[in-house]
């Protein structure tokens, strides 16, 4: 007890054990990161993600490599707004930049080492952003298996999904 | 004896045909040789992903293509980008994409109108430009897309800045460093990888940039490589001088005339044109005789080839067939440009051409031009059906048609007016009938038009140069007279211009408005029209003017009537108050009738450099019908409306 004006209290040390304890179990479960926070970490790494993946594939500068690789992509990031977990949209979602990237490195414009380049620090930063999203996972535990999340999430990729197709179609509609 | 000929070809026809499936058959052995270019064992040099240069002096068609695709593929990933930073905002980045997303949207239209262009002229040209006969038309295409590729460069420089800006205070503010490092690190390599892309473009740009070389210097006309007759008779070879102008010659009689039965029907036509895009440099009888029946056709409106019954193609030849056409759709506003693909062929252009005197040209008979004399039943295409107007220069026809552009914008519309076109054909006759009595009184000075005069091509491109010296963003365009005009704009595509070679200039506001003016070569000014006010040429072509251009001092402005621009496009956004007008989010009304009344202007202010006008409406405005909001008065930007 470290107040000098009180006497010592067998009741309240415990009281006050009890609390440590459990916040301690508290600290354990979730670091100290809460739910509100998860969800803010969560919505920029994903933000993050999403619109880099979207734009490195998008910018591919040879057209014949870009009607290869970002039909397919498109189609798959279309489909990321109804995920079980928040973990399967980050596995997903990597999974469309690493196809992108396998598809680029094994195209014919592999021998041009200024656009490797670009896209070997794109790949760099998209493992950035995954380093990110294992430490939010190892900070945040069991609150990243929310339903609430989850459902956020869906819902995030849904805005981003839509704003990525009608700007697309935007771009069409100026093209045409 | 047709018929014969039709069925028997002439030894000089076969000779023909086999000249040009020999030519042809080389065109193919070079397309698969550029099918290879991709290949890298062909060479690790970077810039042979993006686009190959060209040794024999020409500029190449895909490899332009190519480095529009890649600008294009990266303006829009940028478009994307702004969106979806507008849409989400966590890191208060949103306002920054707002910002430059309508520099990218701008970007993405020049791109794609280029695109359009490039692909119409692939559709005709086949492959390649010529270096020298196309020169003017490939500086033109290698400075648009230079002055795309060096905006967006800059724009990306300083969105990325300012979005590393914003997100790094973003990160700063949150706990977890665990977390926020490494994206804060992959933002870095983001940029870095932006960088490069913008590094690669240009790389790819300049690539473009050196094929066909003798293209660069720019100014010379179709007429100008031909200083002498090319005379027929004669089997020229394809990559020759003479064999390039052949071929253009051809090709570009084909897409002007090719929709006249009577000449594409005819066995020389048919010999000529057989495997058409394909042609060659052979100037043999078949080609002759084409040539002399256009010529024919020609001369009414060209007297210059009256009695020129030849089948050489020459100066003059060259001249009016470049000269010989009316793109009168093009032009929706003054100043605004036909496309190349108009510049090179319009189903209009043969508006007046004689038909009669063509066909029996073409079988052989008198040449002569008049119609009168034909044997031929079939009439002329257009007689022409309103007096001639009184203009001697195409100068003075330019002034008068981009004055009913402006004055008459729904009627120049509707009866396909161009801003710029031939001084005396049918189009500008029904409008000189219409409005020439009008157009008079506003020349009640007629001083100016006497003492018009007329840059070349070489002085409008030391004008061009002038004005890139000063800053300016711009480069030359051209008008479906073949000649070099300068065009001007602001950074983000929102306020342009023209000054033509006849000194006329437009200048476009933000708002759609057009103000017309005149450039003073001895003073280096241009003086408009609306309140004879006078800039500086520096001034005018760096965009610096629409402010001082369009609004007047307080104490003018009060108590004047403000009306829409009259030029068609205007609009003007009515807000409740002046701050409103910064987004136009919160517009009580907006008005696009060229002048239509709007209000009586009752005092005025400034904000961010811009003249604004609160003005009182003639009756109380309510925007929504069941609100209960109802306005007195409002503001409106000064640049966008007219006050009388």
């Amino acid at each position: 007890m470290n107040n000098p004006y009180l006497g010592y209290n067998p009741v309240f040390e415990q009281l006050a054990e009890t609390a440590r304890n459990n916040s301690n179990k508290l600290q354990e479960a979730a670091g100290d990161i809460d739910a509100k926070e998860t969800q803010e970490y969560l919505s920029l790494i994903i933000d993050t993600l999403s619109n880099n993946v979207i734009k490195f594939i998008g910018s591919l500068p040879y057209q014949d490599l870009k009607t290869q690789i970002y039909p397919g992509a498109l189609e798959k990031y279309t489909k990321l707004s109804n995920n079980a977990s928040i973990r399967d949209l980050f596995t997903n979602l990597y999974a469309i930049w690493k196809d992108a990237m396998e598809k680029i490195k094994a195209s014919k414009y592999n021998g041009s080492t200024d656009f490797l380049k670009i896209y070997a620090d794109a790949n760099a930063g998209i493992d950035k952003i995954m380093q990110s999203w294992s430490a939010l996972q190892t900070k945040a535990g069991n609150i990243l298996q929310d339903p609430a999340l989850v459902e956020f999430t869906n819902s995030k990729m849904q805005t981003l999904v839509a704003s990525v197709q009608s700007s697309l179609d935007a771009a069409k509609t100026a093209l045409s | 004896m047709e018929d014969m000929r039709r069925s028997i070809p002439s030894s000089k026809s076969i000779d023909e045909d086999k000249d040009e499936r020999v030519e042809n058959r080389e065109e193919r052995k070079r397309e698969r040789k550029e099918g290879r270019f991709s290949d890298p064992s062909v060479s690790s040099q970077d810039r042979q992903y993006g686009a190959e240069s060209s040794a024999s002096g020409r500029f190449k068609i895909s490899a332009f293509i190519k480095a529009l695709e890649g600008l294009k593929n990266q303006i829009i990933s940028k478009i994307v980008e702004c969106d979806t930073r507008i849409k989400t905002d966590q890191t208060g980045t949103g306002t920054v994409a707002q910002k430059y997303k309508q520099k990218y949207l701008s970007f993405l239209d020049r791109t794609a109108s280029l695109l359009g262009e490039i692909y119409s002229r692939k559709e005709k040209e086949g492959r390649n430009l010529e270096g020298d006969e196309d020169a003017i038309i490939i500086k033109a295409f290698r400075d648009n897309y230079n002055s795309i590729l060096t905006e967006l460069e800059e724009s990306s420089k300083s969105f990325t800045t300012d979005i590393d800006t914003k997100a790094a205070e973003y990160l700063k503010g949150l706990k977890f460093k665990e977390i926020t490092g490494p994206l804060a690190e992959a933002d870095k390599l983001f940029a870095a990888a932006s960088i490069k892309m913008d590094e690669l473009l240009k790389m790819i740009s300049q690539s473009v940039s050196s094929s066909g070389s003798s293209g660069s210097s720019g100014t010379s006309g179709n007429a100008s490589i031909l200083t002498d007759t090319i005379k027929s008779g004669v089997s020229y070879k394809k990559d020759s001088k003479e064999g390039i102008v052949v071929i253009a010659v051809k090709k570009t009689i084909y897409e002007k005339f090719g929709k006249i039965k009577a000449l594409s029907s005819s066995k020389d036509w048919i010999a000529v044109y057989k495997s058409y895009p394909n042609v060659g440099g052979t100037l043999l009888e078949n080609t002759e005789a084409v040539i002399r029946a256009i010529k024919a056709g020609l001369a009414d409106d060209y007297p210059e080839l009256k009695g020129d019954t030849t089948g050489n193609i020459t100066p003059a030849f060259v001249s009016a067939l470049g000269r010989a056409k009316v793109n009168e759709s093009a032009s929706k506003i003054p100043g605004k440009l036909i496309s190349f693909e108009d510049f090179i062929k319009s189903p209009k252009l043969t508006e007046g051409f004689n038909v009669d005197a063509a066909t029996s040209a073409m079988s052989g008979k008198s040449s002569s031009s008049s119609s009168k004399g034909s044997s031929s039943t079939k009439p002329r295409v257009e007689a022409p059906q309103y007096n001639a107007t009184p203009f001697t220069t195409d100068a003075e026809g330019n002034d008068f048609r981009a004055w009913v552009n402006q004055k008459h914008a729904d009627w120049a519309k509707s009866n396909n007016l161009s801003a710029a076109g031939p001084k005396n054909n049918n189009y500008i006759r029904k409008a000189y009938q219409e409005f020439g009595e009008e157009y008079k009184g506003t020349k009640a000075a007629p001083e100016s038009v006497k003492t018009e005069e007329s840059f070349t091509n070489k002085q409008m491109k030391d004008l061009i140069d002038k004005a890139k010296n000063a800053g300016a963003n711009c480069h030359a365009q051209l008008t479906d007279n073949g000649d070099v005009i300068l065009y001007f704009h602001s950074k983000d595509g929102m306020e342009y211009g023209h000054i033509y070679n006849n000194m006329k200039t437009y200048y476009r506001a933000e708002s759609g408005k057009i103000f017309s003016g005149k450039y003073i070569p001895d003073k280096n000014m241009v003086t408009f029209d609306e309140g004879n006010k006078s800039f500086s040429f520096d001034s005018v072509v760096k965009t610096q003017i629409t402010n001082s251009l369009s609004s007047e001092s307080a104490e003018n402005a009060q108590g004047k009537k403000a009306y829409v621009g009259s030029a068609s496009g205007t609009k003007v956004y009515v807000t409740p108050t002046y701050r409103d007008l910064d987004s136009t989010t919160n517009v009580i009304a907006k008005y696009d009738t060229a002048d239509k009344y709007i209000g009586l202007v009752t005092s005025t202010t400034k904000r961010d450099g811009k003249t604004l006008y609160k003005v009182t409406f003639p009756e109380a405005i309510r925007p929504n019908k069941n609100g209960s909001n109802v306005f007195e008065d409002g503001w409106v930007k000064a640049d966008s409306v007219n006050l009388k």
